[in-house]
């Protein structure tokens, strides 16, 4: 059986989670080559198909609709597309600037309406093309997209975590950030990176989105009242990486 | 000298970032010669307009997933002048061997990842796993450290999670950087290959 064909496309984002691809080391990395065949990775080769390819990692975020006839032909020549990392998933960091209307002016003054400068609100890529699977997180955790390769390779459904960063701070036994004297946002957060910050000392922020369905005004109300955190903030607080995923989001 | 060339290369490849070149020449005559960027912009500046201080850095790390360890420090170093903050020798220590790591890493992917396979005639990386294993390899070896090396320090080395205003939210363990010290120094081969 051929290997299957992989290939990695970016848009509006900052390539980290291509980066990411080149940190397994060795004999990860080199085994994960005996089973796909990278076909198209612009960030890491020169080489350009326009044949069919099996799996479409599409990073970054639909911002402009210059970029909507490149993701309907990768959509086209592309059996499976994984949305690869936050900002394909849901736009993450990129739509902190979505609920304001100044931002290209108060950046570049009398030049805001340079070509260059064309940007919209910023959606994930399934707002421009259907996404079969998402690998959520700023950046991926890159074993987890391992999971998904193996799942795909296997002919099986990826799992991807549907509940909350507060899941796996219980089972690490990580001392609640509440309980410390800080905010949190591992409770509406989605889980899958392992939880990691919360151990480090810090908060989650959410950097993979929020489940789905999440329970906005109560985070709000956690964060005012058991973090003491001012109305505002709290309110404003998970415009940072999930400001799609609020309910506000037009 | 007569001479006519036309060239358009659309999104440059094995680069950070997003770049076109089109240069038209007509008999001798340059008509265009443009470096496009036709990266989408996404306004940073905006961005972290009336947020709190110590989310800044997280946000702008967000620019780019190659420097993210750059921009971080960068902003830490401007919330702790705003603030007045003076940050410990050991925080400064840290931070830069945080950087080197990044520095490390950053020329690691640069030579072979972005430039290696020019030097031994491939297009990209992948096809030298069959004809330079070893370099391949070795490649991804030394990538790894740098990963590791950041990670200890950074809690990851793109959009690092542990270096806050003010110092770290957690320190590695004096074993924990003996080991790495180890593993770079178990590198030196490597290194002195490459």
């Amino acid at each position: 059986m051929a290997k299957p064909k992989v290939a990695f496309f970016d848009f509006t984002c900052c390539e980290g989670c291509q980066i990411e691809f080149t940190n397994y080391g060795d004999p990860v990395f080199l085994e994960l080559l005996n089973h796909v065949d990278v076909v198209e990775f612009r960030e890491a080769m020169s080489e350009k198909t326009t044949e069919p390819i099996d799996v479409a990692f599409i990073e970054g975020s639909f911002s402009r609709e210059a970029d909507r006839p490149r993701l309907e032909e990768i959509r086209k020549r592309a059996k499976i597309v994984i949305a690869y990392g936050q900002c394909a998933s849901t736009a993450g960091i990129n739509a902190l600037k979505n609920h304001t209307t100044d931002y290209k002016k108060f950046v570049y003054g009398k030049d805001s309406e340079m070509p260059h400068l064309d940007s919209q609100k910023v959606l994930g890529i399934d707002q421009a093309i259907k996404v079969d699977y998402y690998a959520y997180g700023c950046p991926v955790n890159k074993y987890e997209v391992l999971q998904i390769v193996s799942h795909l390779l296997h002919g099986k459904e990826p799992v991807i975590p549907n509940y909350p960063v507060c899941v796996e701070c219980k089972r690490r036994e990580t001392i609640c950030r509440y309980d410390v004297g800080d905010y949190c946002l591992g409770q509406t957060a989605r889980a899958g990176c392992g939880a990691p910050c919360p151990s480090d000392g810090i908060p989650c922020e959410a950097c993979r989105g929020f489940v789905d369905q999440p329970n906005h005004d109560a985070l709000v109300k956690v964060l005012a009242k058991r973090a003491g955190m001012p109305k505002g903030w709290a309110e404003d607080k998970s415009r940072m990486f999930t400001a799609n995923q609020r309910g506000d989001a037009k | 000298m007569s001479k006519t060339i036309s060239i358009a290369v659309h999104h440059l490849t094995r680069v950070e970032g997003h770049g076109n070149i089109e240069v038209d020449v007509k008999n001798g005559k340059i008509l265009k010669c443009e470096w496009q960027v036709p990266e989408a912009p996404r306004f940073f500046e905006a961005m972290v307009r009336g947020r709190h201080y110590s989310e800044v850095a997280r946000i702008t790390s967000r620019i780019c997933g190659i420097c993210s360890i750059g921009h971080t420090l960068a902003s830490l170093k401007a919330t702790e002048a705003a603030l007045g903050i003076q940050v410990t020798p050991q925080t400064f220590k840290l931070r830069e061997l945080m950087k080197h790591a990044e520095n490390f890493d950053s020329h690691v992917l640069h030579v072979y990842f972005l430039a290696a396979p020019d030097f031994l005639g491939a297009p990209s990386v992948f096809p030298l796993v069959a004809t330079h294993g070893t370099v391949v390899a070795r490649a991804l070896r030394l990538k790894r450290i740098a990963h590791e090396w950041g990670s200890l320090i950074a809690g990851r080395t793109t959009h690092p999670t542990k270096a806050v205003p003010g110092g770290f939210a957690s320190l590695p363990t004096v074993k924990e950087l003996v080991e790495l010290k180890e593993k770079m120094l178990a590198a030196v081969p490597d290194l002195e290959e490459t």
